[in-house]
């Protein structure tokens, strides 16, 4: 390993952060989050107030971690759905083709033994 | 005008084969008979949902590998199959509908049976070179209509292998009436 290639993996190596850093993010965010809802409830002379409050309110850490979650949720519950109705789906066409399959078989076996029953069949080719 | 006349009848005439297996399902002498019907069959399996059943087929049963095999190259499979209380509650004109559909170029009777019982049988293959592109079965009795369409590439030999699985007979050569006659004597 060359000394530049030593180098880089120093700099890339993972480090733990600090203990309170989730602390401070999320500190920082919900202070940034009451600001910006109070500069926009300024900016609009107090008559969008509510509607800057509801935003800062979905701007909020907890609210995103929420939406994400139930954003994820919904989505898996989709694919899962989906998956399951394909199944069902496929499984009702497995049987159909089976049963497709099973009536041919069994009306050229017929077939075969009116040719073989009737004394004078009726042949053409 | 002439050229528009020739190319419309040239469409019609090449469209024939194409509509003719697909409109088995839709007759609406058809439906008008399942409405009678004691029991009822209709199984309609195009391209996309033949696909879909096979990847449902498992490949540890040997039976269903080879429906499998039998299916991987057909582009439609359809069946009606009418069983009914009574004699006489269908007539040949309802059957006529889908004859009509197998008189389209290509389409050949290869059998054709006609029983005193009434258990009439035709067969019907479209030819496409020296392959087998498709088979009608048409199958009569006084209680029991069956139509079957197979669309596709099918060697009726694989179809023949099926035989003894799933539910069907086992095609061998059956007794004929002579052959039936002397065993039930050397009973």
């Amino acid at each position: 390993m060359t000394p530049f290639e030593e180098q880089l993996k120093q700099a890339m190596a993972r480090r733990e952060p600090a203990e309170d850093f989730a602390r401070r993010v999320l500190e920082r965010a919900d202070r940034e989050g009451g600001q910006q809802a109070e500069s926009g409830g300024r900016r609009v002379g107090g008559k969008r107030v509510w509607f800057s409050a509801l935003s800062g309110w979905f701007h909020s850490p907890r609210v995103l971690r929420f939406s994400a979650a139930a954003a994820l949720l919904a989505v898996s519950g989709g694919v899962v759905f989906q998956q399951h109705e394909q199944s069902e789906r496929g499984e009702a066409a497995k049987e159909k083709l089976l049963t497709a399959v099973r009536i041919a078989g069994v009306k050229l076996r017929q077939v075969h033994r009116h040719v073989l029953e009737v004394e004078t069949p009726e042949v053409e080719q | 005008m002439r050229w528009r006349t020739t190319a419309m009848v040239a469409a019609v005439v090449m469209a024939a084969p194409l509509w003719a297996l697909d409109d088995i399902h839709t007759l609406p002498s058809l439906d008008k008979l399942a409405q009678r019907a004691k029991e009822s069959v209709d199984v309609t399996l195009d391209a996309s949902m033949l696909q879909l059943a096979s990847g449902f087929l498992s490949a540890d049963d040997p039976d269903e590998m080879r429906v499998k095999k039998l299916v991987a190259k057909l582009k439609g499979i359809y069946v009606r199959s009418l069983e009914f209380d009574r004699e006489g509650e269908y007539g040949a004109s309802d059957v006529e509908g889908v004859r009509a559909l197998v008189r389209a170029p290509g389409w050949t009777r290869i059998v054709g049976v006609k029983s005193l019982k009434g258990e009439n049988s035709e067969v019907y293959v479209k030819k496409e070179g020296s392959q087998v592109g498709g088979i009608v079965v048409i199958d009569t009795e006084p209680k029991e209509l069956t139509i079957v369409a197979i669309d596709g590439p099918i060697d009726p030999e694989e179809l023949s292998e099926l035989g003894g699985h799933l539910g069907i007979p086992k095609l061998g050569r059956g007794k004929t009436k002579a052959e039936k006659g002397s065993s039930k004597g050397d009973q």
